[in-house]
């Protein structure tokens, strides 16, 4: 058996599933969160790696049409299981990959979502004190060496105070914070409007000589964008009532405005050289400006972190070891990570995790397909939602030990299909990446895999299957 | 498969477990959300890639 979080634990706080009454988020309140949520940092971060191979109107095109095929794979995933029982990303993953098995996936939740949300406080911080800077609060040429780490400690602080209220506390922060996706999409239109003549004249720096292979590639850095918000997207769409609630939400509000902050990126790499708005901003309209985009900044990350947050403390919850834990202990116990790398090691974490990140990144292509067969293919949409809470010999997402073999080989074979095409660090290609994309065949790959391993499971009489 | 037993659950969650049963929860997605998704993940893309193809020809 699984998850006794104590009868005094809000339902937002737990995995177990949320009761119809509890399922309040109308569409606006899941869309505002979901922006807020998907606007950070890492937009012009994006938009700079597809100014590198393609020009503004083709990569703007390329990145927005990869998001939302990517947003698409992701709400097909986990959508379905999470929106028909009120649970979240890592307890819809239990009949795939069984009763213990679900561990592969939170493992990469976590550290998915706490790697990213380091990274994010980290740039939260440094944004910051360049802020506290261009306010004249700290003169430039003495800013104390523990800024960084000092305010990295007090976002932490900020998070852990805010998300004491669960879920509402992302919504309350979500309502305040939605304000910097229009201070984005203000720069984006400052940018477009002062050097349209040079940004359609722009040429990419990095670009190959074959034109499909940039195109190819703009795609698929848009895919795999939207497909790193799996590990999110369970625990905000579960506080909706059904399905016809999340599905615009998720496609407008959280797959929409990421290509088109990330045209910020796009437009600054290819124009001035800078992804980063508060360089290019300062440029294009004097100091205040700059102030302006600093501002956005810090709020984007520190919006991003907090849903993050959110929801890989609620993943924690799925753990035995930590079912009985108090929210605040389980909160702390998220955050707690974070503020060690960002107050002792945060430039060695900047140099080397981002890298490991990628990798992980390669793995929610395959465990999007894998769910997808399991869910529409192999379940027919059957789904015993109490056998989810079990794991017990016999319940019927046990498997073998609690572990289903026919997930985890289409998963790691959905991996290999990616590497196979394309390494996620250097971007070096393979075979034919230029006309598939990396993720849509590494999805393709493991949903296959899962569908035809399946068959060999049910004949056992193992994993509750439908008869054939 | 003999199905697990209500009582090997923690009551609380039995009783969530039984309200969420009790609810009409067969249905995800209905007519118009895949109609949404179909079109803003599927059609909208594809129009997306063929005009930014285009576009960058100078077609």
């Amino acid at each position: 058996m699984s998850t006794n979080p104590g009868p005094a634990t809000p339902a937002d706080e737990s995995v177990w599933p949320l009761v119809p009454s509890e399922r309040t988020w109308g569409p606006l309140r899941l869309g505002v969160t979901l922006a807020t949520a998907a606007a950070a940092t890492w937009c012009y971060l994006i938009g700079e790696s597809v100014g590198g191979y393609l020009g503004f109107v083709e990569g703007a095109f390329a990145l927005t049409a990869g998001c939302m095929v990517g947003m698409l794979l992701v709400l097909l995933a986990g959508g379905p299981i999470s929106v028909r029982f009120g649970i979240d990303s890592i307890a819809a993953t239990k009949p795939q990959f069984g009763s213990r098995g679900w561990a592969v996936p939170a493992f990469l939740q976590q550290v998915s979502i706490i790697g990213w949300n380091s990274l994010l406080i980290i740039f939260f911080a440094k944004s910051a004190t360049q802020l506290a800077v261009a306010l004249g609060m700290v003169p430039a040429h003495s800013v104390p060496s523990a800024a960084v780490p000092a305010l990295t400690l007090a976002a932490c602080g900020i998070i852990f105070v805010v998300l004491r209220r669960g879920a509402t506390g992302v919504t309350v922060v979500s309502n305040v914070l939605v304000a910097h996706v229009f201070v984005g999409f203000w720069m984006l239109y400052l940018l477009v409007s002062h050097r349209w003549p040079e940004l359609i004249a722009a040429r990419p720096a990095a670009a190959a000589p074959d034109r499909l292979w940039n195109y190819t590639t703009g795609l698929e850095l848009g895919i795999v964008t939207t497909l790193s918000w799996w590990p999110y997207i369970g625990a905000m769409i579960r506080m909706a009532p059904k399905g016809r609630t999340v599905v615009l939400p998720v496609m407008l509000g959280m797959g929409l405005p990421v290509p088109l902050l990330s045209f910020i990126g796009l437009a600054g790499v290819l124009v001035l050289k800078s992804s980063d708005p508060s360089e290019w901003l300062r440029t294009v309209g004097g100091p205040a400006y700059g102030i302006v985009a600093l501002a956005f900044v810090t709020a984007a990350n520190f919006g991003t972190a907090i849903a993050g947050i959110y929801a890989s403390t609620v993943g924690l919850r799925n753990f035995r070891s930590l079912e009985r834990r108090s929210w605040t202990a389980l909160l702390l116990l998220t955050l707690a990570p974070v503020a060690f790398v960002g107050m002792f090691i945060p430039e060695l974490f900047f140099a080397k995790f981002g890298s490991f990140l990628a990798l992980i990144g390669v793995a929610f292509a395959p465990l999007c397909g894998v769910q997808i067969a399991d869910y529409y293919l192999v379940r027919r949409r059957r789904i015993n939602v109490r056998a989810i809470y079990l794991d017990t010999p016999g319940s019927p997402y046990f498997f073998w030990y609690g572990v289903n073999p026919a997930a985890l080989v289409a998963l790691t074979a959905g991996c290999i299909a990616y590497v196979s095409l394309l390494n996620p660090l250097t971007y070096e290609s393979f075979g034919p990446y230029r006309f598939l994309t990396a993720s849509l065949p590494a999805a393709a790959v493991a949903a296959v895999l899962h569908v035809a391993l399946s068959r060999w499971v049910r004949r056992r009489g193992l994993g509750g299957y439908p008869a054939a | 498969m003999a199905e697990p037993g209500p009582a090997a659950l923690p009551p609380e969650l039995e009783a969530r477990l039984q309200a969420v049963e009790a609810a009409s929860v067969d249905a995800d997605f209905d007519r118009p959300s895949w109609f949404w998704m179909l079109l803003l993940g599927i059609a909208l893309p594809a129009v997306l890639i063929a005009v930014g193809w285009l576009a960058g020809s100078g077609g």
